[in-house]
């Protein structure tokens, strides 16, 4: 084979794991979000219209994850070929494998909010508001993972790489997108845990929603600090190259 | 993208050893002292019963501070130590926003910063273990559920100020490459103020805030 | 295309701090996440005590955090050493 032949083997074999890993989370989230929807609407089917909304809203979050698959795939696919290095195929690898491994947590995470929003919207009609609200800034703080991932797919993709081959800068290059594929993974579930739990305890006590926003805050970015070392090491894995 | 990962760098040979100064990081640590000292001052300057519009958010920032301070540290040290609280709320605050500005940059975004702060808080939390417990009963802690327990307790304290630096930094870091990239690739056109909003002003804000709140959690926990 | 020892150490090492950082970064998140869980549910419960609850849930995140940072010092040995 020639190195023409591999980059375009490995951008096809990028995109799929790209798209794939990130289809598996964004998925599971959204099934979650409904199967809770549907739960809420069987005690409560006349709220149906603020359920289907929240459902909607959340499942389209949860979804974003799953798009920035979509958008690494694409770019792997159309990518132009032709005169690159044959270091860019270890590249490609990496950038498929950081963005799909990080969008499963994320994808996880954000569904787990939406749900409870829906269950705490058919329990407490009068503050669907806050509910929704509140399930915004926590999945969306829970896709920060996802966004880094995205972040070292792009250096990966559009990085001027030396011409020939060499084993360091490919294995660094993969490395890096292990180290924040699978480090994006735990936070993003973490993140959705405690976005989660703030939800369902604003459903059972409102008047608690400003404390219960500043705690679930801190401890998110508590809970992301293992996803930000990740970050720092496949950025100077990147940058090394 | 081609000032990625790029340092302005001073290096001054002294003795044998070269000494590295981070130019940008200096002068960034200087404006923003500079633009706290003239806050401070205006907001201090004209005290009245009707506030002016500095001297109410002076006043906002110190009194939430001061209470959190107090609730987690009592009324006689709280009352000591809220002043450090309060600085260095305000300084990570504004460090951290200061990257919105077209051509500046966050302070924070050098690990050195972030590590000192960490190291800061690591000597005062110590250093206050020893004043109020006593030194037999400081080192007392670490021997806590039985002796062999040693190693893993000294790690533990050692792990709270790369954690509480690696974070600030990584967040900040992270986000400002994040905002280069994706404007460099839409051409500055419509994300960028959005990313600055995010990254910028709010995940800012709220890592100077859990920053501040580990400082005073591991002042709280040497002292009680 | 020649390999030489070195080099497969170098590259190893790479892989290895990658590996290390990002499966060592699973755990952590999680757990810290529902450590938060649980002191949002807590202070849900009985707001009075929020200050207590929020400084309990730091000093637990910050125990639960050190394998992290052992991923991490790894990974940054594995880089900056090997």
């Amino acid at each position: 084979m020639t190195g023409i032949e591999w980059i375009k083997a490995a951008s096809v074999l990028g995109a799929g794991m790209s798209v794939g890993f990130a289809a598996i989370g964004a998925a599971v989230g959204e099934g979650y979000t409904a199967g809770k929807a549907n739960e809420a609407l069987s005690f409560r089917p006349n709220l149906v219209g603020d359920i289907l909304k929240t459902m909607l809203v959340g499942q389209a979050v949860a979804e974003t994850a799953g798009i920035f698959g979509l958008v690494i795939a694409m770019l792997l696919l159309f990518s132009p070929i032709e005169g690159k290095s044959v270091l860019t195929a270890w590249a490609y690898m990496g950038a498929g494998l950081s963005m799909g491994l990080s969008a499963i947590g994320c994808g996880i995470g954000a569904g787990l909010p939406a749900g409870t929003a829906c269950q705490g919207i058919g329990r407490q009609p009068m503050v669907s508001g806050q509910l929704s609200t509140l399930m915004l800034i926590g999945s969306g703080v829970a896709q920060s993972t996802a966004i880094y991932g995205f972040l070292i797919a792009l250096l990966l993709l559009y990085k001027q790489l030396p011409m020939g081959m060499a084993i360091v800068p490919a294995c660094s290059m993969v490395g890096a997108g292990l180290c924040m594929g699978f480090g994006g993974i735990g936070p993003g579930i973490g993140e959705g845990m405690a976005a989660m739990e703030a939800v369902s305890a604003v459903a059972r006590n409102p008047l608690t929603v400003g404390l219960m926003t500043r705690t679930m805050l801190v401890g998110q970015a508590v809970s992301e600090s293992t996803g930000i070392y990740s970050l720092v090491v496949a950025l100077l894995l990147v940058l090394s190259v | 993208m081609e000032e990625l990962g790029r340092i302005h760098q001073l290096i001054i040979p002294f003795f044998g050893h070269d000494l590295t100064f981070n130019l940008e990081v200096i002068i960034m640590t200087w404006i923003v002292i500079s633009i706290l000292l003239l806050f401070g001052f205006l907001a201090s300057s004209k005290k009245g019963v009707i506030p002016g519009p500095l001297q109410v958010v002076g006043e906002l920032l110190v009194a939430q501070l001061f209470a959190l301070t107090e609730d987690a540290l009592g009324e006689e040290l709280g009352k000591k130590y809220a002043p450090l609280i309060c600085a260095l709320f305000m300084f990570l605050v504004l460090s951290n926003w200061i990257g919105i500005v077209p051509m500046m940059h966050e302070p924070t975004k050098d690990l050195n910063t972030p590590l000192s702060l960490g190291l800061l808080g690591f000597f005062i939390s110590h250093y206050l273990g020893i004043k109020t417990k006593g030194i037999k009963a400081y080192l007392k802690a670490y021997v806590d559920p039985f002796f062999f327990m040693m190693p893993l307790n000294v790690i533990g304290e050692v792990a709270k100020v790369v954690s509480i630096s690696f974070r600030l930094f990584g967040n900040i870091m992270g986000g400002s490459i994040i905002i280069l990239v994706i404007s460099y690739l839409v051409y500055n056109l419509i994300l960028p103020p959005f990313l600055n909003a995010f990254f910028g002003v709010f995940v800012g804000a709220i890592q100077a805030f859990v920053f501040t709140m580990l400082t005073l959690v591991y002042i709280a926990v040497q002292v009680k | 295309m020649d390999i030489m020892g070195a080099d497969l150490v170098k590259a190893f090492a790479c892989l290895g701090a990658g590996i290390s950082m990002g499966l060592g970064a699973i755990g952590p998140g999680v757990g810290e996440g529902f450590a938060a869980g649980k002191a949002c549910e807590a202070i849900g419960r009985n707001p009075q005590e929020a200050g207590l609850l929020t400084r309990t849930m730091l000093v637990g995140q910050a125990v639960s955090e050190s394998t992290g940072i052992y991923s991490l010092v790894i990974a940054l040995l594995l880089l900056f050493v090997v």
